[in-house]
């Protein structure tokens, strides 16, 4: 993730006629109404397409990069993704994304009912930035607003810091094995609801230090 | 009325046909959105006949198609949690073991329980939504 990228985005968020845009993308009828009011009620403008063609054409991205240029000219902040999905899923989708130049620094959340360790690990080293087991709860999408793009108002000093202390149900971050372990258990009334509880937004650093990839680079040791 | 319309849902929860993710929508209701739940519910029903015929079609043709099925049931299933339909989603969960073992009976006969919670949920809600658009 280019330097540029991440500052370019924290200077969007900053301008207050700039609602985050949301893509959000899921086959179910039901949970994408769902989600729309959930996104909608957090003050997100929302778009939601039913496949990961659909996202991929409505960011102009499909099958030829020729047209880097979204549909209807609105750049998205987030896309927010089912995992299983028929034809692409959505861990396909995150690859196309993420390999692609253009959108690779769009923050991709990756839904799903099933909360497989393998599963999330695939999408978490695909560079997804959290991993939301379902049903999508109002805390959960509140918690990933504020995370991603602070409180709206001004510089987030909290971003810049590379903390993001909102509320969370699970014990202080760190990156040790323990705390990686507990976090990826099967949900209990306690644990977060999403399988990252770390900040997801880098620093001034590099995207290396960001905790997410130190995270994974932990875990594989 | 209103009351009436209070007991009806208290009592959805407490026998087990909804749960917590029914709340989690009625959170999301405003004034500006009032009938939000009623809506995807609504979505639901309608939206899940299709899926109803799908299964019931896999399941008459041999040999049984079981991964078909739980795809089918899989995708159904993921609705009933989105609006908390407790015991309907706890019949999708037994129907898809019964797939995940190729146990034909025991998926026919289970199918006939998922449509069963499934239409008893729709009277009731139909009810309880009725009684409390009559209360305001």
């Amino acid at each position: 993730m280019a330097k540029n990228g991440f500052f370019s985005r924290l200077r969007r968020v900053d301008d207050l006629s700039h609602e985050v845009h949301v893509l959000a993308v899921d086959d179910s009828l039901v949970d994408r109404k769902v989600i729309e009011r959930l996104l909608k009620i957090t003050s997100c403008k929302v778009t939601a397409v039913d496949s990961g063609r659909r996202a991929l054409q409505f960011l102009g991205l499909d099958e030829t990069e020729k047209n880097s240029v979204a549909l209807d000219g609105l750049k998205v902040d987030l896309i927010i993704t089912d995992y299983c999905m028929p034809g692409m899923t959505g861990y396909e989708l995150l690859k196309k994304i993420k390999g692609s130049s253009t959108f690779r620094e769009i923050p991709v959340v990756i839904m799903s009912s099933e909360n497989v360790l393998t599963r999330i690990d695939r999408c978490l080293e695909e560079g997804a930035e959290d991993f939301i087991v379902k049903p999508v709860k109002l805390s959960d999408v509140k918690r990933l607003k504020k995370c991603m793009f602070g409180e709206g108002l001004g510089l987030n000093k909290r971003k810049l810091e590379g903390h993001c202390d909102v509320a969370m149900p699970s014990p202080t971050p760190s990156l040790d094995e323990d705390n990686v372990s507990s976090s990826r258990s099967p949900p209990s009334p306690c644990s977060p609801r999403s399988f990252s509880s770390l900040p997801s937004s880098p620093t001034s650093s590099t995207p290396l230090d960001s905790p997410t990839r130190r995270f994974e680079a932990s875990s594989e040791s | 009325m209103e009351r009436q319309a209070a007991y009806l849902r208290n009592a959805l929860f407490d026998q087990g046909y909804l749960d917590e993710q029914f709340l989690q929508l009625e959170d999301l209701q405003d004034q500006a959105n009032p009938h939000f739940v009623e809506e995807v519910v609504k979505l639901f029903y309608t939206d899940s006949v299709r899926l109803i015929q799908s299964i019931e079609l896999t399941l008459k043709n041999t040999p049984r198609d079981f991964e078909k099925l739980d795809k089918i049931m899989h995708q159904f299933k993921g609705s009933t949690t989105s609006i908390g339909a407790k015991k309907v989603k706890k019949e999708c969960t037994q129907f898809q073991e019964y797939c995940n073992v190729g146990n034909v009976e025991g998926c026919i006969r289970e199918f006939q329980e998922v449509k069963q919670e499934h239409a008893a949920l729709k009277r009731k809600l139909e009810n309880y939504f009725q009684l409390a658009r009559e209360a305001r």
